[in-house]
C-alpha cells in the first residue's frame, strides 16, 4: 500500500468514526440555554401537561414511540422519524402496528424503557380518574399487547387516516416501575411527577415554580447525548419582561418576539431572530345563534348575506399592516398556511366598502338620522364585540375593525373581558361577535370542532354556532380520506365553503420569529414544537458566558 | 395595654371573617371557571372539564361549598391548587416568604430613607432643599408603581445592565458559590423590585416626618435644647425625633396593605414568584381555594401588621394614653 492510499484510507477511517460518534462528534458540547418563558409549565406528569410550556419541558425529558417529520405529515407513517421505537410494521389490515422498542433505551434512572411502559402509559392517558385532556386521541385503540418486553403491539378498533399520528403524537411512554404504585387519582400531584424520570434527551434537575424549570443534558441518552449541557426555563409572568430578559442577553431564546420586540433588536447588539412556520390565525367570529336563546338565529348574525356584507366593508390587509407591519400575513380561512392542507388559492371576499354599502343598503339597512350609522324599522346595525384583555394584538385589531365598520355605518362597542371571562363567555355563546386566535395542530382535524356543527363529535369549540352542511360533509370526507390528494380536494372545497358563507372575518396570520442570543446555533425550529430539535442546539464554546460554566448537576 | 391588644385581636378577627366571606361571595359572581384556560384545547373533549370540575367541587352549589370551605379551613385544610396542580399550602409556603422578604426590605428602605428626607426638610425648612425634596416626594407619591416598575426594569435593567431584568437569582454555576455570593446575588435581584415599591413609602414616610417633626420642633423642650448649645441636628436626633416618630410607625401600619397590594405589580413584572404574583394567576385562572386563601393571609398580615403597629406605637409615644400625665 503506497503512502497515499494510506492517508486516505486513515482519513476515510476518522471520517467514519466521527459520524458513528453522532452528536458525540460536536466533541465540545456545553452551555446552558436560557430560554426565557411567558408562562410556567402547569405539571410535569405529561397526560396533563396541555399548555404551551409543559409539553415543551415535558417533551424534553420525556421521549415519544415515534415523532412527526418535518413535513408534519399526520396521515398514514409517512415521514415520521424512529424514537423510542427503532421501527415499527403494520399488519395486512392496518388494524395492528407493532413498535420495536429501541434495546439501549433507558430512563434516567437506569432502567430499561420497556413495552409494558408503553402499555401502562396507555392505561394512565385513557383513564377518566387521571382527567387527561386528549384522552380522544386514543378513541380508536383497542387495547395494547406485549409479547415481549421490547415489543408493544397496538390494536386499533377501527381504521383511520391519521389514527398512527394520534397515538404517536399524543402517547408518551411513562415509567410505570416508579408510578404503577401510585393510585391513578392521586398520579397529578404525587412527588414522583414533580421530579420526573424520563426517557428524553434532558434530565430533571429542579423546578421553582412560577420562577425556573432546570433540566440538564442526559449523557446516556441513547441516541447520544445533546450538544448542550442544559437548558433552563426562565419564568415571568410580563411579556415586556420576557423579552427585556432576552435582550438584556439573561436569556438566550424567546419562542415568539412580539411587534415592538423588533425595533429594540439592534440596541441590544446580542439577538437576531430565527423564522418559523407558524399555526395561528387570528379572526373576527359573528355569533350565528341568539345570545340568551339558542334555538333562534341571531338577530343581525343569522343572516349569512348580511355577514358576507360585513366581510365586504373590511380592508383586513391595513389592519394587519398596523398591527403587525410586515409580521403577519391577512388569513385565508379556517386554517393556517403551515397546515398541511392549507390552499392559497381560495377565493376570498374581497374589500370593496362601496359595494358592501349597496348590499347593507339592498338588505334594508340604510343609514339613519344622524349620517352614520345604519337602521332597519328602527333597530340600529350595532352589535358588541368582545376582546380578550389578555392580547394586545386582538386588541389592536377590533379598534382597527371598529373604525372600519363605522366607514359602512355599523356600530360596534367594543367588550373587553379578562381571558378566562372571555371564554366564559364564547363557551355559552353570550355575545355577538368576538376576536378570536386560535393555535392549530398539524393535523386538521380540529377545524371540525372549531367550526363544525355543533353535535356529538363535532363543534365543542364552534362558539359561534355556525352551521354549514357542506362544510360538514366535505369535512367527514377529508377526514377519512387515505390519499393526501383526496384530502386536500375535500378540504378545499370544505374551506372554501366556510368563506363563502362568512362565519367569521379571517383576519391574520402572524409569522413567527424566534429571538436567539447570537452564541447559540438553533437548528430548523418545527412550527408545532419549537424545542423538537433542541438536543441538536449548540453553543459555541469561544462565546461561553459565566452562566455556562457550571458543575455538572448530578442525577 | 392587655385590653387594647384584647381589642385589636377581636377586630381583627372581625375583619378576616368579613373579608373571607365576602371574598367568597364575590367570586361567585366572577364569570369563568377554573379549568377554562388550563383546559381549552380544541382536541379536549367537554366531559374532561366537566370532570375536573366535579373532582374538586365546584359543581357543587355556592353555599355547599363555602360550608366546606370554611369546614375545611377549621382544621387547617386550605384545599388543592387546580391551576398549580399542588396543595394551595404548599403553594403559599413557597411564595409568602418571598413576599415577606421584598415588601420587608421595601419597608425598611422607604422607612429609612423617608424618615431621613424628612429630617432634612425639617432642617432646611422653607429653603431650596425642602421644597426640591418636596417635589419629588409628591413625585413619589404620584407616580404609580407599575410604571416606575416598568421604567426601571427597561432602562436600569434591559438597557443598561445594572440589574437583572427579572427572577430570584442568577444562571450560573450556584453551587460553586459561597454563601456570601449566593447571599450577594439574591440581594442584587431584589434591589429593582424593593426599591421601586420602596419609593412610595418613602415620599409618604418623608412627608408626614416633616410634618411631625415641624410640629414638634415649636415645642417649648427644643426651645429649651436649642438654648443649652445643642446644635441643630442633635436636637432633631436627640429631642425632636423621638417624639414625632408615633405618627409615622402608625403610617407603616396603614402602608403594609398598600404594599401587599402593589406588590401584584411589582411581582408581575420582576418575575418575582412571591404572593402578589401568585394571587394574579390565581385571579386569571379563577383558582377559588388559592384565591381566597392568599386574600385571607394577606388581611391577616395587614391586620396583624396594624395591631402590632399601635402597640409599638403605645411603647414609643405612651403620652397619648397617658392623658399628658
Amino acid at each position: 500500500m503506497n503512502p497515499a492510499h494510506s492517508r486516505r484510507l486513515i482519513l476515510a477511517l476518522l471520517c467514519l468514526a466521527a459520524a458513528c460518534r453522532g452528536r458525540d462528534a460536536a466533541g465540545a458540547a456545553g452551555g446552558t440555554l436560557i430560554v426565557s418563558a411567558g408562562a410556567d409549565a402547569e405539571t410535569l406528569f405529561p397526560p396533563l401537561a396541555v399548555g404551551n410550556q409543559g409539553r415543551a419541558v415535558t417533551e424534553l425529558i420525556y421521549d415519544k414511540l415515534a415523532d412527526i417529520g418535518p413535513a408534519l405529515n399526520t396521515i398514514g407513517d409517512v415521514g415520521f422519524v424512529p424514537r423510542l421505537a427503532q421501527r415499527w410494521e403494520w399488519s395486512a389490515d392496518s388494524l395492528v402496528v407493532t413498535f420495536h422498542l429501541d434495546p439501549r433505551a433507558r430512563w434516567h434512572d437506569g432502567r430499561s424503557v420497556t413495552a409494558h411502559d408503553v402499555q401502562y402509559a396507555f392505561a394512565v392517558w385513557t383513564d377518566s380518574a387521571v382527567g387527561a385532556a386528549q384522552r380522544a386521541a386514543f378513541a380508536t385503540v383497542d387495547s395494547i399487547a406485549t409479547p415481549d418486553s421490547l415489543t408493544a403491539r397496538v390494536h386499533f378498533h377501527v381504521r383511520t387516516p391519521e389514527q398512527f399520528y394520534a397515538f404517536v403524537y399524543t402517547l408518551i411512554p411513562l415509567p410505570s416501575h416508579r408510578l404503577a404504585a401510585i393510585a391513578d387519582t392521586a398520579l397529578h400531584d404525587a412527588p414522583e411527577i414533580r421530579a420526573p424520570v424520563g426517557s428524553g434527551p434532558f434530565r430533571f434537575v429542579s423546578w421553582t415554580p412560577r420562577a425556573r424549570i432546570e433540566l440538564a443534558a442526559n449523557e446516556q441518552y441513547y441516541r447520544g447525548r445533546p450538544k448542550l449541557a442544559g437548558v433552563v426555563f426562565a419564568v415571568a409572568a410580563q411579556g415586556a419582561t420576557v423579552a427585556a430578559r432576552l435582550l438584556s442577553g439573561e436569556a438566550d431564546f424567546l419562542e415568539q418576539l412580539a411587534p415592538p420586540d423588533f425595533a429594540q433588536l439592534p440596541a441590544s447588539g446580542s439577538v437576531r431572530t430565527a423564522a418559523y412556520g407558524g399555526f395561528d390565525y387570528g379572526f373576527m367570529q359573528f355569533n350565528t345563534r341568539d345570545a340568551r336563546n339558542a334555538t333562534r338565529p341571531h338577530a343581525l348574525f343569522g343572516n349569512a348575506a348580511l355577514r358576507r356584507a360585513l366581510t365586504m366593508g373590511i380592508d383586513r390587509a391595513t389592519i394587519v399592516r398596523s398591527v403587525f407591519d410586515s409580521l403577519a400575513r391577512p388569513a385565508i380561512g379556517p386554517f393556517s398556511r403551515t397546515q398541511w392542507t392549507a390552499d392559497t388559492t381560495l377565493t376570498g371576499i374581497p374589500f370593496d366598502a362601496a359595494r358592501a354599502a349597496q348590499l347593507l343598503d339592498s338588505l334594508g339597512w340604510r343609514v339613519g338620522t344622524d349620517g352614520v350609522y345604519r337602521e332597519r324599522q328602527g333597530r340600529p346595525l350595532a352589535f358588541s364585540l368582545l376582546v380578550p384583555a389578555s392580547s394586545r394584538t386582538r386588541q389592536a385589531s377590533a379598534v382597527l375593525l371598529q373604525a372600519q365598520f363605522k366607514n359602512i355605518g355599523v356600530k360596534v362597542t367594543l367588550e373587553q373581558a379578562d381571558f378566562n371571562a372571555f371564554l366564559d363567555k364564547a363557551h355559552h355563546g353570550a355575545f355577538d361577535a368576538l376576536m378570536g386566535g386560535l393555535r392549530t395542530t398539524p393535523s386538521p382535524r380540529g377545524v371540525r370542532d372549531v367550526w363544525g356543527t355543533p353535535t356529538t363529535g363535532r363543534g365543542a369549540q364552534n362558539w359561534g354556532r355556525w352551521s354549514n352542511a357542506t362544510f360538514d360533509a366535505h369535512v367527514d370526507s377529508a377526514l377519512a380520506a387515505t390519499g393526501t390528494t383526496a384530502v386536500r380536494a375535500q378540504f378545499r372545497v370544505a374551506y372554501q365553503a366556510a368563506i363563502d358563507d362568512a362565519p367569521a372575518i379571517w383576519l391574520y396570520e402572524p409569522r413567527m420569529f424566534a429571538g436567539v442570543h447570537r452564541r447559540v446555533n438553533v437548528g430548523t425550529l418545527r412550527p408545532d414544537a419549537w424545542w423538537a430539535s433542541l438536543a441538536d442546539w449548540s453553543i459555541n464554546p469561544d462565546e461561553f458566558l459565566p452562566r455556562d460554566r457550571r458543575a455538572a448537576a448530578k442525577p | 395595654m392587655t385590653r387594647l391588644v384584647i381589642h385589636r385581636l377581636l377586630q381583627a378577627a372581625a375583619v378576616i371573617a368579613v373579608v373571607a366571606t365576602s371574598v367568597f361571595v364575590l367570586l361567585q359572581f366572577a364569570p369563568g371557571d377554573p379549568f377554562a384556560t388550563s383546559l381549552d384545547g380544541t382536541d379536549v373533549p367537554p366531559g374532561v372539564r366537566a370532570e375536573w370540575r366535579a373532582r374538586y367541587g365546584f359543581d357543587l352549589p355556592p353555599a355547599e361549598r363555602f360550608t366546606r370551605w370554611a369546614g375545611a379551613l377549621a382544621h387547617g385544610q386550605l384545599g388543592y391548587a387546580a391551576s398549580q396542580h399542588r396543595a394551595v399550602a404548599e403553594v403559599l409556603a413557597d411564595a409568602v416568604p418571598r413576599t415577606l422578604l421584598l415588601v420587608g426590605v421595601a419597608l425598611a428602605l422607604g422607612f429609612a430613607a423617608g424618615v431621613f428626607v424628612g429630617l432634612l426638610q425639617a432642617r432646611h425648612h422653607g429653603r431650596w432643599p425642602d421644597r426640591l425634596l418636596g417635589a419629588m416626594t409628591l413625585g413619589g407619591v404620584a407616580v404609580p408603581e407599575f410604571l416606575l416598575g416598568l421604567l426601571a426594569m427597561t432602562w436600569l435593567g434591559a438597557r443598561w445592565r445594572l440589574f437583572p431584568v427579572a427572577g430570584l437569582a442568577s444562571e450560573g454555576d450556584a453551587a460553586a458559590w459561597s454563601a456570601w455570593e449566593r447571599l450577594l446575588d439574591h440581594a442584587w435581584h431584589l434591589a429593582l423590585p424593593a426599591t421601586v415599591l420602596a419609593v412610595s413609602v418613602a415620599a409618604r414616610v418623608a412627608r408626614h416626618q416633616r410634618a411631625a417633626l415641624l410640629g414638634v420642633l415649636q415645642e417649648d423642650y427644643i426651645r429649651t435644647a436649642r438654648a443649652k448649645g445643642l446644635g441643630e441636628w442633635a436636637v432633631l436626633w436627640r429631642h425632636a425625633l423621638p417624639n414625632a416618630i408615633g405618627p409615622v410607625l402608625a403610617l407603616l401600619g396603614l402602608a403594609l396593605p398598600s404594599l401587599v397590594g402593589g406588590a401584584v405589580l411589582i411581582e408581575k413584572i420582576f418575575g418575582w414568584p412571591g404572593m402578589g404574583l401568585t394571587l394574579f394567576d390565581a385571579l386569571l385562572a379563577r383558582d377559588y381555594p388559592l384565591i381566597l386563601a392568599a386574600t385571607l393571609l394577606a388581611t391577616i398580615l395587614a391586620v396583624l401588621a396594624r395591631a402590632l403597629t399601635d402597640v409599638v406605637a403605645e411603647f414609643v409615644a405612651p403620652r397619648r394614653t397617658q392623658g399628658g400625665a
